[in-house]
């Protein structure tokens, strides 16, 4: 049956015409799902953000480019952008280091492998809105787990997500535990395709461990490095679900971001004009932001 | 016919409107119901508001009771008058007034209440009769609840320690826990109408100045705040002695308390006072005539005096009419739990809740500002200003 349908196959490739067109035609499915569910609702988005559109004003009513300006002047606005920049510049660098250093040590291990990848990747296997359940509870400032430990070493506990001081470090904290399984395995795959002759003529160089991961493996894994930063960026600017479920953007709107921020102006003030503005802006800066890293980091990519 | 519900609280409450639901559809064979679990309170006004902008609305909803006024606006609902109106003369009378109030809009009953609460005082009894010589020592009786504000200080002085707070006022409602206070205080937040705002007044900022002081100047309330969903758990965790809470944590703290736990009045200033809360039936514009008919048929089901009895019971909400507290299954229960009864007693005191065009981003910004009271990065005078302005942004 299978190979029926591989010579089937091999059959229509074999047309000139359905040779040129069939890459496309594989691409179809996954292009229509794209232009309806991504770029649509893009350009949407940026169209419907120049009209005021809210509780009092049930027709849009164009207002050009007066839902930014009145963004600018928004305090929590500018709160929101500062989080996520915070959340952003906390977790990218520790995400990125820890990740790539568990995935070396994994890498240079040949017993229980398995077992070290599995423990590391396992964060990643739980759904977030359990995870996110689960650290409401270790966090709990007065029965939480955490604090309780802290405290049986003499540490004073502290109210970690209940406070708005700690608040927005402590869902980093989450973030960075439940992100760096899945980023260490696509080093881990990155590491595969480093020539093994390279560690031993560094090593016969006189190269020490650091040396030769900063000289020999870096430079040979940028491609996934670039990877890696661009996904972390673009997950950093998305970061909703942990910040519904376990804070709702408080206490006190301390850890309010962008996304969250989009959805309560939009579904819970009923500010379509705002949110869609909020939505613009979103997908134009990730937009720019993406470019300027591609070109900056393409420089240093080595693809053989 | 669809009828989109929200559970409010903890425990297993979707079986039941199910099994209720199953009953209605049984006994009438032209009407069917499809209940529809549409999450929290948050949840089921963007799912109802959603639906409504997509021109296809539920036929009914339960929503909080505060979003009457934008639904309205909307122009989403329907008001039930007409209903009434045909059936006997006196067939709102065993509804609780507090309860019909918050639909009772531009002169006409817009909603009819289903699941309905007030905030209550937890306070647990243990603690009082661990502390009860200290208590005594302070002139306190350890065998009953604070009555009045200053007890309430004086109280919680003596039962914090070094491991656990005397009170826990959560976060998240914290602004109908705040709208209670102010009724205390013979104040009010916003009017009727949902057209002015009073946060400024006199009374309500010594409402916010008790507040901050039970944090930073008697210390006996925790200064980061504490979740609104998590607070019944600290609470049967013994974190605090007291608790401000809905009477839907009544079944969770049973449950789980290892202790004898009371219930009360909030303690008074002024007077008692209360604002109530919950959940409304509200009937749908744009729908054909009939499913609106079937609609009202289910609203009477669901709220007569057996199954606002029943639901009492399995809920730990207020029943909505006078009347359900005179069934056996009822009676039987308020015997046994006492603590059923207080909400209800405590409705003699209790306002609607406020409630205006845009309410979501009121409610927003008043449990934002009362967070950043609470922890002490503002002052009450500020904190009161602020959301004074910002709520007259929202009301134009």
């Amino acid at each position: 049956m299978f190979s029926i349908l591989q010579a089937g196959i091999y059959k229509i490739k074999d047309s000139d015409y359905i040779k040129n067109i069939f890459p496309y035609l594989l691409l179809l499915p996954s292009g229509i799902f794209l232009v309806t569910f991504t770029y649509y609702p893009i350009f949407r988005s940026i169209y419907l953000s120049l009209f005021d559109w809210d509780l009092w004003t049930p027709e849009p009513e164009f207002v050009g480019l007066g839902n930014y300006q009145e963004l600018l002047n928004d305090a929590l606005f500018l709160r929101v952008i500062r989080n996520n920049l915070i959340y952003l510049i906390g977790t990218i660098p520790i995400v990125i280091v820890l990740s790539l250093l568990l995935a070396i040590i994994i890498n240079e291990r040949t017993r229980f492998r398995e077992f070290y990848e599995a423990a590391a990747f396992s964060p990643t296997l739980v759904p977030m809105a359990a995870a996110a359940m689960l650290w409401v509870f270790i966090y709990n400032p007065d029965i939480g787990i955490l604090n309780r430990v802290l405290n049986m070493f003499g540490i004073p506990g502290t109210a970690w997500i209940n406070s708005s001081r700690t608040a927005l470090p402590s869902l980093m904290v989450v973030m960075i535990w439940k992100n760096i399984g899945y980023y260490m395995v696509l080093f881990l795959a990155g590491l595969q395709s480093v020539d093994p002759n390279l560690y031993e003529s560094a090593k016969i160089n006189g190269a020490n461990w650091f040396q030769r991961h900063w000289h020999v493996t870096l430079p040979q894994i940028t491609p996934t490095l670039l990877f890696v930063i661009i996904v972390n960026i673009i997950q950093s600017f998305r970061v909703f679900d942990i910040v519904h479920i376990m804070t709702q953007g408080g206490p006190a709107n301390s850890t309010n971001v962008l996304v969250y921020y989009i959805y309560q102006q939009t579904f819970r003030f009923w500010n379509m004009g705002l949110g869609n503005t909020l939505t613009a802006i979103m997908a134009i800066v990730l937009f720019i932001t993406i470019v300027i890293i591609m070109r900056f980091l393409k420089k240093l990519v080595h693809y053989d | 016919m669809t009828f989109y519900y929200p559970v409010g609280v903890a425990g297993d409450l979707a079986a039941v409107v199910d099994d209720m639901t199953d009953e209605f559809n049984e006994k009438h064979d032209n009407i069917t119901v499809q209940p529809v679990y549409s999450g929290d309170y948050d949840d089921t006004m963007q799912r109802v508001q959603t639906a409504v902008m997509g021109g296809d609305p539920p036929d009914l909803a339960v929503v909080e009771i505060s979003e009457a006024h934008s639904l309205i606006e909307m122009d989403a609902t329907i008001p039930l008058t007409e209903f009434i109106e045909e059936e006997e003369e006196d067939f709102l009378d065993p509804y609780y007034d507090a309860f019909l109030a918050n639909g009772n809009l531009y002169g006409e009953q817009w909603t009819m209440p289903f699941q309905r609460s007030t905030p209550v005082f937890y306070y647990n009894k243990d603690h009082f009769a661990e502390k009860s010589e200290e208590l005594e020592a302070e002139g306190l009786d350890p065998n009953r609840a604070p009555e009045t504000w200053d007890e309430l200080v004086e109280y919680a002085e003596v039962l914090t320690t070094e491991d656990r707070w005397g009170l826990i006022i959560p976060g998240g409602w914290n602004d109908w826990i705040f709208e209670a206070f102010a009724y205390q205080n013979d104040a009010q937040l916003l009017d009727d109408e949902g057209s002015e705002a009073y946060f400024t007044d006199e009374n309500v900022l010594e409402a916010a100045e008790f507040w901050y002081d039970l944090a930073h100047e008697y210390e006996v309330m925790p200064d980061e705040v504490r979740t609104w969903a998590g607070s019944p758990t600290d609470f049967v965790g013994e974190a605090s002695s007291m608790l401000y809470n809905s009477t839907g944590a009544l079944p969770p703290i049973f449950d789980g308390a290892d202790f004898e736990v009371g219930v009360d009045f909030m303690p008074r200033n002024e007077t008692y006072g209360a604002a109530v809360g919950g959940g409304d039936f509200h009937v749908f514009q744009d729908i054909p005539e009939e499913n609106q008919e079937a609609a009202w048929e289910f609203i009477k089901f669901m709220t007569s005096p057996e199954n606002a009895a029943d639901w009492s019971v399995e809920s730990g909400y207020v029943a909505v009419r006078e009347d359900a507290y005179e069934v056996p299954e009822m009676v039987e229960h308020v015997e046994e739990n006492p603590a059923r009864a207080v909400a209800r007693d405590q409705l003699e005191y209790a306002h609607p809740k406020m409630g205006a065009v845009g309410y979501q981003q009121i409610r927003e910004v008043t449990t934002d500002y009362l967070d950043e009271l609470m922890e002490g990065n503002i002052s009450p005078e500020e904190a009161m200003e602020t959301i004074q302005m910002e709520v007259e942004g929202v009301l134009r």
